[in-house]
């Protein structure tokens, strides 16, 4: 009986010890191997990450390359189809008087040349003050967009509004021009696809938070729709946008108003990052 | 059991040849200490099978018991001071010292009895606690990588597999060590064979360590790989 038991116990021992042994080597290996694999799926999530990253880097860049070039096409169409031919006849005038001798003549050619370069300086002036806005150079954003909103307002087609509650310390001047290029382009989006019959700027600030707020009622497009945008072919303005406000790290949300009735952009900087 | 024997040295010597063919990639103090056990292991079964430690100590039982023990107390010391200089979270840091703390108190007390009685036991107790704070310790180490934002191959770097040896060697040899005292001598004879498959490929291990380019020096190879991938 006494040997059974000894048997019985030795053959106990025998049998923890194997599988024992088994399922500790068992544990440890699926524990490596689990490692292992969780690793390689981190990993590769991450460079998928970096992936797409560096694919919308690439679409802003091709973004804001297009519309530089869509900038210059349009300063060489207005400069080659305005200016050039108003040089030219101008120029005509003026050889005129070379062949003409006639006085009044003369003095009627002179007259109309100075006419023509009256337009031409205008027309000039008009690219420049399209290429930087001498009230944003002079007298800061806030002249600036109250310039823009008034020149809207008075077109009669929309209401346009706005109030900057707390501006007292300007941005840089490149920042300032930036936030003034956004805005430019969140108006020009407003008016060609919202139908909106106004629009309301707010500025204001919270700590060191900057914001900018553009309410409108019309068909507009929610932070989903802007991010879906981005990351197509199409929406190069949004595009630009992210990319300015990228410069300046900053941000921007597309919503609908709770109300449900107006849509409602904000923009927001690090006050310290851009003044 | 002739086989075993040269199985055994083969395993033993191998990462040590390792070691010595890539010494100018082994120069880190980490690599340093696996190789001093390495070293260490080899002398200590070289002086086991050999006569020299009956000299100074007749009593057989005892001089095997005392190199099992003092062996046991050496090879957790230096696994635990290689895995304490992986860690970057001092409180692993801090649990491994608190319970390498209490390792050295059991394993000294148990040393010291064990040596004052006539017929001295197998030491279960001090390698089961060994055993289980490197496996806990390795498991941390490997929590500890995979939270790590590095993009490198956690397979890469020659201190996994070094954890892994170290793993796989005390988690297979665990339940054969604790029962040991338990077994027959058949028993012993017949398992004997699961901790020289555990030693062999623990060596193994050690080995591939030793011949990968240590993490300092390495290209973030997975940037490549997955980004070639993805195309």
């Amino acid at each position: 009986m006494l040997l059974l038991q000894v048997n019985n116990s030795s053959a106990n021992v025998s049998l923890v010890l194997f599988f024992g042994t088994i399922g500790m080597l068992a544990l440890t290996i699926g524990l490596i191997v689990f490692i292992i694999f969780h690793q390689r799926k981190v990993i590769r999530y991450q460079m998928t990450l970096q992936k797409m990253e560096q694919e919308q880097q690439k679409m802003l860049l091709n973004a804001s390359i297009r519309l530089q070039e869509e900038e210059r096409q349009r300063i060489a169409a207005d400069l080659h189809d305005d200016a050039g031919p108003l040089l030219a006849t101008a120029r005509l005038y003026l050889n005129e008087n070379l062949v003409n001798l006639d006085k009044t003549t003369q003095l009627q050619s002179i007259y109309n040349a100075k006419q023509i370069i009256d337009d031409t300086i205008q027309l000039i002036r008009n690219i420049s003050h399209s290429l930087m806005p001498p009230t944003l150079k002079n007298f800061g954003l806030e002249s600036a967009v109250n310039d823009q909103f008034q020149k809207i307002s008075s077109s009669g087609i929309i209401n346009a509004s706005c109030r900057f509650h707390d501006y007292k310390e300007r941005l840089q001047t490149d920042n300032e021009l930036i936030v003034f290029r956004v805005i430019q382009e969140l108006i020009n989006n407003i008016l060609k696809h919202s139908n909106a019959s106004f629009i309301h700027l707010t500025q204001n600030t919270n700590g060191n938070k900057f914001y900018i707020r553009m309410h409108h009622d019309g068909k507009g497009i929610t932070q989903a729709d802007f991010e879906r945008m981005n990351k197509s072919a199409a929406g190069l303005g949004l595009k630009n946008i992210q990319s300015r406000l990228k410069v300046l790290h900053g941000r921007i949300f597309f919503e609908k108003d709770a109300s449900q009735t107006y849509y409602k952009v904000t923009i927001e900087l690090n006050r310290e990052d851009n003044q | 059991m002739d086989l075993y024997f040269y199985v055994v040295y083969i395993a033993h010597i191998v990462p040590l040849i390792m070691f010595s063919l890539n010494i100018k990639l082994n120069k880190t103090s980490s690599h340093l200490t696996v190789f001093v056990y390495c070293l260490y292991a080899l002398l200590n079964d070289l002086v086991r099978n050999s006569e020299l430690i009956s000299h100074l100590i007749p009593n057989l039982a005892k001089s095997d018991f005392l190199l099992l023990s003092t062996f046991t107390i050496i090879e957790y010391t230096l696994l635990a001071y290689y895995i304490y200089n992986l860690f970057k979270n001092k409180t692993f840091k801090r649990v491994l010292l608190i319970a390498s703390c209490i390792f050295l108190v059991i394993a000294f007390g148990n040393l010291i009895l064990e040596m004052n009685s006539n017929t001295p036991q197998f030491d279960s107790v001090p390698i089961a606690i060994s055993s289980l704070i490197l496996i806990t310790a390795s498991i941390f180490y490997f929590f500890e990588s995979i939270q790590d934002p590095d993009i490198t191959f956690i397979y890469s770097k020659p201190s996994f597999w070094v954890v892994v040896g170290i793993m796989i060697y005390f988690s297979g040899t665990f339940f054969l060590f604790l029962q040991y005292d338990n077994l027959s001598e058949e028993d012993k004879n017949n398992y004997w064979i699961i901790s020289i498959i555990c030693f062999v490929l623990k060596n193994i291990f050690f080995s591939i360590s030793f011949i990968l380019k240590p993490e300092n020096q390495q290209v973030l190879n997975a940037d490549e790989y997955y980004l070639n991938k993805l195309e």
